[in-house]
């Protein structure tokens, strides 16, 4: 379980995270989102030992990430958003670093290679940005790790690749593990995702389930406009809405709807979803 | 031992790794150092018979030559050839986050720079320069066979110096072992541990920087000790030397530079040990608190 408490991060004297608090659970694939510069990369190379908290604390199964023990970086694995690019090929670089993690598995990284439709012969230098991404990908989700820690993974993808990731990450993650995946394309990931983390800046706007926040917001597809709606917007054969569901209908979450929903009424999203 | 601190499989798997990576950053580069003693030998060649003077084999001090400037480029640049990439975010992200312990790094990468780089350089560098003279006998006597010569002419000269110094100081007798390769090496490897910090510092420009930063340094350590070298030890000597004081007084009193002529060897490696142990710690520390 992570445990982040009172999180306080800054840039010198750029405060990027303030009294952060959250809790995520074990087998959830978590989205986190939030416009440019709300600390999303920060959070998560705080989570992955590459940072040391400036206030406050992050427990990983109790352990403190930035004292970087193997243990600790055994249990997880971080892809960041911008990827090196080693001289090798992809089943070599996999084999020799996979080693490093016990539940790493090497028939994975291939079976996952090939979802993507991607040489693990190839040479990593040699690789485009998307196969590249599309490698380190596979080799996170081998590593079987409890732990992983996603940056803009979809970042480079093309629209098939999207889509096979989607279906990498449904078929290949253990229940077990935990996955944050950070993203500014919602919609890339609308269907793996949940719960959902909407972080501003220096706090935390929401961390819920889909379930809840279906049971509390209303997301209305058709085209009869709603004064009383918090976010509306035009979309190809209609609208989207989001109102309060105050008659407990069901109803689909579009992820960028609350996303803008969320933005646009911060403070009363935050006292209905901390209720 | 503590298996978050140094486990010697996870260890000895991480030194392959770290052994793989460098031959894929410096590899070529080295083959390419340690092969100048034949592409010198050969431009050497060539240009006498183009200048028609007929081939000319370069003898041993053109060679050496060769070999001294090719082993400071090594030494000056493979430590941020083959770690440099630790201050840049991408590949440094991924090389912190690799499940190995601080320690484990850190001793890797003193073992690959101070001794598995050196090793292949002298190792190739010295081959290809025996068989350069065994298939040119004009070329004269290897690198190899030099030092070794070298090695006995350095004994032969401190012997001597013992035999006169021995007259005064009759127990100066480690002089000798001067000749003792172990002696050259700690100071290599010093070295060596300097611009691998350099390249674990600084983001750009790591060998220049590095440079700098040594010249830098040893102005300002030249400027706290000169006042206590002049006041502590050269004036209470001069002083002591006019009042007409014999060389065995002279010696007794000042025990501790005494001591140390006397155990000469044993100070310099010391004095060695001491600094390459603080610039490990330092490079640990560097390793361990490396943000990305």
């Amino acid at each position: 379980m992570i445990k982040i408490k009172k999180l306080g991060f800054s840039y010198g004297d750029n405060v990027v995270l303030k009294d952060i608090s959250m809790e995520l659970q074990e087998g959830r694939i978590y989205g986190l989102l939030g416009e440019n510069g709300v600390g999303k990369t920060t959070l998560l190379t705080l989570l992955a030992g590459l940072k040391d908290v400036c206030e406050g604390s992050i427990e990983v199964d109790g352990q403190s990430p930035s004292d970087r023990k193997p243990s600790f970086l055994s249990n997880i694995y971080y892809l960041p958003d911008e990827v090196p690019a080693p001289r090798r090929k992809a089943i070599d670089y996999a084999n020799d670093h996979g080693q490093y993690w016990s539940k790493f598995s090497i028939g994975k990284f291939s079976e996952i290679m090939r979802v993507f439709d991607t040489d693990e012969n190839q040479r990593m230098d040699h690789m485009s940005y998307g196969q590249l991404k599309k490698a380190f990908i596979s080799f996170a989700l081998a590593c079987n790790t409890k732990y992983i820690f996603m940056d803009e993974p979809t970042n480079g993808l093309d629209i098939p690749s999207k889509g096979q990731f989607r279906k990498a990450v449904s078929k290949y993650t253990s229940e077990e593990s935990t996955l944050l995946i950070s993203t500014h394309q919602a919609r890339d990931l609308e269907a793996i995702i949940d719960p959902i983390i909407i972080l501003d800046r220096r706090d935390v706007l929401l961390n819920a389930s889909l379930d809840e926040i279906a049971r509390k917001l209303y997301f209305d597809y058709t085209s009869d406009a709603d004064p009383s709606a918090l976010y509306s917007e035009m979309i190809p054969g209609g609208s989207i809405q989001v109102l309060i569901n105050k008659e407990s209908v069901e109803s689909k979450v579009n992820i960028e709807a609350l996303f803008n929903a969320v933005l646009l009424h911060k403070s009363m999203i935050k006292d209905m979803f901390n209720k | 031992m503590n298996s978050d601190f140094f486990n010697l499989n996870r260890f000895g798997r991480y030194l392959v790794t770290d052994i793989r990576n460098a031959i894929a950053r410096y590899g070529i580069s080295l083959l390419v150092m340690a092969s100048i003693s034949i592409a010198g030998y050969l431009l050497a060649g060539f240009f006498s018979t183009f200048l028609g003077h007929g081939w000319y084999s370069m003898k041993l001090v053109g060679r050496i030559t060769l070999f001294v400037i090719s082993g400071v480029v090594i030494l000056i640049s493979s430590p941020s050839k083959i770690y440099g990439f630790f201050t840049d975010k991408k590949e440094g992200s991924s090389f912190l986050t690799l499940p190995v312990s601080t320690m484990e790094r850190t001793v890797s990468m003193v073992i690959v720079c101070c001794i598995a780089v050196p090793l292949a350089f002298l190792a190739i560098y010295l081959s290809l320069d025996q068989i350069v003279c065994l298939l040119d006998r004009s070329c004269g006597e290897s690198i190899i066979m030099a030092v070794n010569d070298g090695q006995y002419y350095l004994s032969n000269v401190m012997g001597k110096m013992y035999s006169e110094i021995g007259s005064v100081m009759p127990d100066f007798a480690d002089i000798k072992a001067f000749s003792n390769p172990w002696l050259y090496y700690d100071d290599m490897a010093g070295t060596l541990l300097i611009f691998l910090l350099g390249a674990l510092w600084f983001k750009s420009s790591k060998p220049a920087k590095t440079i700098g930063f040594m010249i830098l340094f040893s102005i300002v350590l030249s400027l706290l000790l000169t006042p206590v070298l002049t006041h502590g030890v050269i004036e209470r000597f001069q002083e002591a030397a006019s009042r007409g004081m014999s060389p065995e007084e002279l010696m007794d009193s000042f025990p501790l530079i005494t001591w140390m002529l006397k155990h000469a060897v044993l100070t310099d490696t010391l004095n060695d040990t001491f600094v390459n142990v603080l610039l490990f710690v330092l490079i640990w520390l560097r390793v361990k608190k490396m943000e990305h």
